[in-house]
């Protein structure tokens, strides 16, 4: 169904926020560093799509977050993977690579 | 967690919730400062920085950020290098269009190189546009201007600051070289004064000496530095030229070199100064006064024409006079062609632009889940199409670097190919500041005409997120865009097909002569020469050419068929009244040596050949089929007296001879009456000689002969007339020969667009056309509707184009000679070759289709 399809290119933002998240414990600011640096620059998250997702992963239980101190002494608010959110990355995983090779597959017919 | 947090949202904690965003939302905005801080930026800098980057929440603040200068260019530039790093994964689609580009913005680049350095640029002298050319015209036909008239003009139109009125003579001056040839600019009234340049040493004219006639003289730059050696001392030195001695007063700066070939200034001598109000040969030409519009200074000249037509009625009457601004009198003759040519090149370059639009719009697809996955990490609909954008713009880039190399080397071929000396200003044309303006221009307006289609496509992908096959709706949209290049090209290719019929006409109309083994000689005596030395040398070359061996035939006259009209004037038939059309109309009379016509082989119609006359004997002339015809409807010419206007009285002659008609000029098509009369009642002192030889290559022996008898005497050229032909046809031959050229790379874009499209639905409908090649169906059949498709595409552009043409071809109207705008020929031809390129675009994915493996297309399934 075209939605479903949809979907899974929409939680592309909470899969990109998953997969961050399970290298440990991490502020909004660096979850946009990381996925900024690992892409090459090529994707970048823009601030009013981060927070709005992480509030909603949060509230689905994904997510857990947490105010705590910096390295710098700075007040922030770290977010960190639940074992839900744990068990969501693997599948949303499996989902992407098996659109990403649909697409691919289509692809190869041009 | 996620429940207590609810709780806490739904009990009127809304301000604590509010509190914890808002601190993040800090936190974010400080770490960002604190990066921008460590890369350089001061505090106040950072903060404001990163509360842009923290951005677009909301459209309004969306726009607000768009608005600001460095940001959106730094998003540019995330862009480009983005689009860098994608073109780089697709090297073969990214040479194709970086090619098209490059071959449509260098062509571009080129032309307008010259078309600036030929139209555009100001002339170098203080406010050209108040310069203005006075074309006088009697009955209608373009005359020459008068001294005493150009006087009345000076004094009686408020609108002019400065008149000048000039003729051009060649002049020899007897140097330490021997004796060299000097071109003398003549002028009466104020000639400095209407250029607004004073001499870049010494002094202008003053009044008394332009009004008298002074023998002093001003030089051109370019004759002081090549042919004096840069004399410092020049001023107040003697220049011996004929027989007068004029005094050098001052030499012009090296920006002014009007005329062209120009070398001496000096005011016509006292007797030319008072020329009777009859006569006309001088180019008129005046300044205005600031501030003065060209109309208001039309209307002054038009009230005094008229009002000169009632003071002097034998002399001014039916005149008028036009004013012409001095740049677009310059170009008249080469607007047509060069407008012609850049708007040719500038179609070539927007076929290019679409096919990289369609190569673009091919990776749909592709490019819509890109889309999508950024539209979910929150870019914009503005980011999605900037990014399009970007990525043309980059192709555009690198197609306008390699353009502008290409018209580098293109300049100088077009420099060396269009004739010498037709195109004002050419030598000067070069890739400068204003032509790299012009490219850049170009450039991002090729990225925004290539970049459009699939940026619109992209906006409308983001609005169904995600949906990745919207194949359907982007080969609507690359055919249409097909269809566009076809007809384009259609437009170029019946355009550069009239051309080319034209150009074969013109050099297949009959020149009433034979032009083969046919040399000339060309000697230009002075105005001043007398009647008497003109004949004696003549009858000497004559002899002497009659003596070289291998030239079976010697003859001389006034001007040599296809180089113009010499002397005309109306002429009278004796014993009868000519229609006042006729009596007003202009017959050439060309003077001859009695064996000349035979000599370059002129086709006798009846009667007989001019004879060499006894001192007392008849005037004879001999008439050309048009005279002939217009003068003497009843077909009684033979034995019929015409009579020329000489000096106040009518001469009459008897018409001996009727001949087949001699092309005056190599380009205009309409006949002209025409009358030879023998060289001896003439005064022409530029000599024409015609031998007739076996061999050509008589330079050598024709210079030796005239060196034996007059070694003072300069001949200025030597040549045959299968060269002098080749030379009148060239600036036509090379127009067309340019506009082929891209005519065929236009096709050529355009059957890629074409063979793009097709080989793209074949291989989408791969699959099913494998499904019915297993069921049975016929490869021919398969192949033949692939190729089907193709043709429609290709019919419906090139429909579109025929209609287009019968707007455009009329433009090219005033440039053919013996074909019309709608030449079947021509129309017939194009169809057939663009329906002929289009089935080779499409014969090669129809015969990929249906080869289709069926095993290898149902695998997919």
């Amino acid at each position: 169904m075209a939605s479903g399809r949809a979907d899974s290119l929409q939680g592309a933002l909470s899969l990109l926020v998953l997969k961050t998240l399970a290298f440990g414990e991490m502020h909004g600011y660096a979850i946009t560093q990381h996925i900024q640096r690992a892409s090459q620059e090529a994707l970048r998250v823009e601030e009013g799509s981060l927070y709005p997702a992480l509030h909603r992963m949060e509230q689905t239980g994904w997510i857990a977050s947490q105010w705590k101190l910096t390295e710098t002494n700075r007040r922030a608010r770290f977010y960190s993977l639940t074992e839900e959110g744990r068990r969501q990355l693997e599948a949303e995983e499996q989902n992407w690579a098996r659109l990403t090779t649909a697409v691919a597959q289509v692809l190869a017919w041009s | 967690m996620g429940l207590l947090s609810k709780l806490r949202n739904t009990l009127g904690g809304g301000d604590r919730v509010a509190d914890d965003v808002q601190a993040e939302m800090q936190f974010h905005l400080e770490q960002t400062a604190a990066d921008l801080m460590a890369s350089g930026m001061t505090r106040t800098e950072a903060q404001r920085e990163a509360r842009r980057r923290f951005g677009a929440v909301t459209r309004l603040q969306d726009e607000a950020r768009d608005a600001d200068m460095i940001a959106w260019l730094e998003g540019w530039l995330r862009d480009l290098r983005l689009a860098a790093r994608s073109l780089r994964r697709r090297p073969g689609m990214t040479l194709t269009a970086v090619a098209s580009l490059a071959i449509g913005l260098g062509a571009t680049a080129a032309i307008f190189t010259i078309v600036d350095a030929v139209l555009l640029k100001p002339l170098p002298l203080p406010e050209p546009d108040r310069l203005m050319v006075i074309r006088e015209f009697r009955n209608g036909q373009q005359s020459g201007g008068n001294p005493q008239r150009l006087k009345d003009w000076a004094t009686m139109i408020p609108a002019f600051q400065a008149t000048t009125g000039f003729y051009e003579e060649t002049l020899i001056r007897r140097g330490a070289r021997g004796p060299e040839k000097v071109n003398v600019l003549r002028t009466f009234g104020q000639f400095l004064g209407v250029l607004g340049v004073p001499p870049a040493e010494g002094r202008p004219f003053t009044t008394a000496e332009e009004m008298q006639g002074a023998p002093v003289a001003v030089l051109s730059h370019r004759f002081w530095s090549t042919r004096l050696n840069a004399d410092p001392a020049i001023l107040g030195k003697t220049l011996a030229l004929n027989s007068a001695t004029l005094t050098v007063i001052g030499v012009l700066p090296p920006s002014v070199q009007y005329p062209e070939e120009l070398e001496v200034i000096t005011p016509a001598t006292p007797e030319m100064q008072k020329t009777q109000r009859r006569a006309g040969f001088l180019a008129g030409l005046s300044r205005l006064k600031p501030g003065v519009t060209l109309a208001e200074a039309q209307g002054q000249v038009s009230t005094v024409a008229a009002a000169l037509a009632a003071q002097y009625p034998d002399t001014d009457k039916n005149r008028s006079a036009r004013l012409m601004p001095f740049i677009e009198d310059q170009v008249e003759d080469a607007r047509p062609a060069l407008l012609l040519l850049l708007a040719t090149v500038v179609s070539v370059l927007l076929i290019a632009c679409v096919n990289v639009s369609g190569l673009l719009l091919a990776r749909g697809a592709e490019r819509s889940r890109e889309s999508s996955i950024r539209v979910s990490l929150g870019a914009g609909r503005g980011s999605l199409i900037r990014l399009q954008l970007a990525e043309s713009l980059l192709l555009a880039l690198m197609g306008g670097t390699l353009g502008i190399t290409l018209a580098l080397v293109g300049v100088d071929a077009l420099k060396a190919l269009l004739p010498a000396g037709t195109l004002h200003r050419l030598e000067t044309a070069a890739v400068d500041a204003r032509v790299v303006g012009f490219m850049a221009a170009m450039v991002v307006l090729s990225a925004l005409v290539a970049g459009l289609a699939p940026a619109l496509k992209l906006s409308r992908v983001q609005l169904s997120a995600g949906r990745v096959s919207k194949t359907r709706n982007s080969r609507h949209l690359r055919t249409a865009l097909v269809v566009g290049q076809v007809m384009l090209s259609t437009v170029l290719v019946v355009g550069s097909a009239l051309l080319a019929r034209s150009l074969f006409e013109m050099k297949s109309a009959p020149l009433g002569f034979i032009p083969q083994r046919l040399t000339i000689v060309e000697i230009d005596f002075p105005w001043d020469t007398e009647k008497v030395r003109l004949e004696q040398f003549t009858q000497q070359a004559l002899d002497a050419f009659r003596a070289i061996p291998g030239v079976s035939a010697a003859s001389v006259t006034d001007r040599l068929p296809t180089q113009g009209g010499s002397q005309s004037g109306p002429i009278l038939v004796v014993g009868r009244t000519l229609t006042p059309e006729l009596s007003e109309r202009s017959v050439s009379m060309r003077g001859a040596s009695p064996e000349y016509l035979a000599t370059i082989g002129a086709t006798l119609k009846s009667g007989q050949w001019l004879t060499p006359r006894g001192a007392n004997g008849p005037r004879e002339a001999i008439v050309n089929e048009t005279l002939a015809r217009l003068y003497f409807p009843d077909g009684r010419v033979l034995g019929s007296e015409i009579a020329f206007q000489r000096g106040g009285k009518a001469v009459p002659y008897r018409i001996v001879g009727i001949m087949a008609d001699l092309r005056q000029s190599l380009t205009n098509r309409e006949p002209a009456p025409e009358a030879f009369l023998p060289m001896s009642d003439v005064y022409w002192p530029m000599l024409r000689f015609a031998l007739r030889s076996e061999s050509t290559s008589l330079a050598r022996p024709v210079r030796e002969a005239v060196a034996q008898f007059s070694p003072d005497t300069i001949i200025d050229k030597i040549s045959t007339m299968d060269a002098e032909l080749e030379k009148a046809a060239s600036s036509p031959s090379v127009i067309t020969y340019l506009l082929s050229g891209f005519a065929g790379v236009a096709l050529l874009l355009a059957a890629i667009g074409l063979f793009g499209i097709i080989a793209g639905e074949v291989a989408e409908r791969t699959k099913e056309i494998g499904i019915r090649l297993a069921l049975g169906a016929a490869p021919g059949r398969v192949q033949m509707e692939v190729l089907r498709r193709g043709l429609i595409v290709a019919s419906v552009g090139l429909a579109a184009g025929l209609l287009a043409t019968l707007g455009t071809s009329q433009l090219l109207e005033s440039m053919l000679y013996g074909v019309t705008s709608r030449d079947g020929l021509s129309l017939v031809a194009t169809v057939g070759v663009l329906l002929v390129v289009a089935a080779f675009a499409s014969w090669i994915p129809a015969r990929r289709a249906s080869r289709v493996d069926p095993t290898v297309a149902l695998r997919s399934e």
